[in-house]
């Protein structure tokens, strides 16, 4: 079709030209042949897609979605994120609470599996982790304890994991 | 005065099954069983699939009923929803558009000396649904969208996630394919016309 009116066309039939130019294109249109075959044709399509292509759901298709139903359980009124972001935090606020409170008890915890685990050089993996995370602020929050850094740690993954499932609920 | 389900408007049901009301779900999904039915069974392509998957749009609108803000249509909604299970479908079954069977390929092909025009032609061959069934699964389901649930480039852009300006460029291409291939079909079937 060689009408300069093509890109109006294309709009008129998506339904997005706005008020006064679909006006002006409809004069167009009582005057130009070709566009009136594209808009005719474009009739003819929709018509044929709606009597061809519309199906209805087969006869017990409700009665088994609501079977299916039977077996969920009600929808959860606190989503997936909230719980994780929440879990994330609660782990992450018993972690600072032991590091203030208990930190002497928790060292004398850790120097018991470190002796047991001196012979499987599990104590130098916690060591050379805790000397590569460690800072001023972290050490005056964890206590210098490597079991504790550790600890936020897993609280840090769990809180961003929430947050990721977070931002993908509200994306969704 | 007793409350009667089928009288009653989208919100309240969607408040009711936001709460855990099973019944008031079930509502929801007779007024849009056949739509998303027609969607899940056009993008798919396949009929066999269609009904365990529009199910499966259906369970998984149930479990995400409490993180829908009405910020869009709750058609809109179901439909995304939909469509993100048919494109896992897809994904599954790693079925291109190009998977087109011989079969459907001869069809298309094997000349027609009957002298009668296209529409009819598309209706007794049922022939929209096999043009449709050649273009990509993003494309059938924007036609869809667009000419059986008669949804607007804008909302078809919420439902699909894909900008305005891409689901426009995709309806004109869908559109320019079914015409296309309805003249070639045409000339083949009938090389005097």
């Amino acid at each position: 079709m060689n009408c300069s009116e093509l890109h109006t066309l294309e709009d008129y039939l998506d339904g997005t030209l706005p008020e006064e130019e679909c006006r002006r294109f409809e004069r167009h249109l009582k005057a130009c042949a070709s566009c009136q075959q594209a808009v005719e044709q474009e009739k003819s399509l929709q018509n044929l897609i709606k009597s061809q292509l519309q199906l209805k759901a087969p006869p017990d298709f409700q009665r088994r979605i609501l079977k299916g139903l039977m077996a969920e359980e009600s929808p959860r009124l606190v989503p997936d994120w909230l719980w994780a972001s929440g879990l994330g935090l609660v782990v992450a606020v018993i972690g600072l609470l032991v590091g203030k409170v208990g930190n002497q008890f928790v060292q004398k915890v850790a120097r018991g599996i470190g002796d047991l685990a001196s012979r499987t050089r599990l104590m130098d993996y916690f060591d050379n982790l805790g000397s590569l995370l460690q800072s001023d602020w972290l050490n005056q929050l964890y206590g210098g304890s490597n079991v504790l850094m550790l600890n936020f740690v897993v609280a840090g993954i769990i809180l961003c994991w929430g947050l990721w499932q977070m931002v993908k609920a509200l994306r969704g | 005065m007793a409350f009667s389900d089928d009288n009653a408007p989208e919100e309240e049901l969607i408040r009711r099954a936001k709460q855990g009301d099973q019944r008031a779900f079930g509502q929801l999904v007779e007024r849009y069983q056949d739509q998303v039915y027609t969607l899940a069974c056009r993008t798919l392509g396949q009929k066999d699939r269609a009904e365990d998957v529009a199910q499966e749009a259906f369970i998984r609108s149930w479990r995400a009923i409490s993180g829908f803000r009405g910020q869009s249509k709750f058609s809109s909604w179901l439909y995304r929803i939909t469509l993100n299970s048919c494109f896992s479908e897809l994904r599954r079954q790693r079925r291109s558009s190009e998977n087109i069977t011989e079969e459907e390929l001869e069809f298309l092909k094997i000349p027609n000396p009957t002298n009668s025009n296209f529409v009819s032609n598309l209706e007794k061959h049922d022939l929209v649904e096999k043009l449709l069934k050649r273009l990509p699964p993003v494309y059938r389901s924007i036609v869809i969208l667009h000419y059986l649930q008669g949804l607007d480039c804008q909302e078809i852009s919420q439902v699909t996630d894909r900008p305005v300006g891409t689901v426009k460029a995709y309806l004109h291409r869908a559109r320019a394919h079914l015409r296309d291939s309805a003249v070639q079909l045409l000339k083949t079937r009938d090389p005097n016309r």
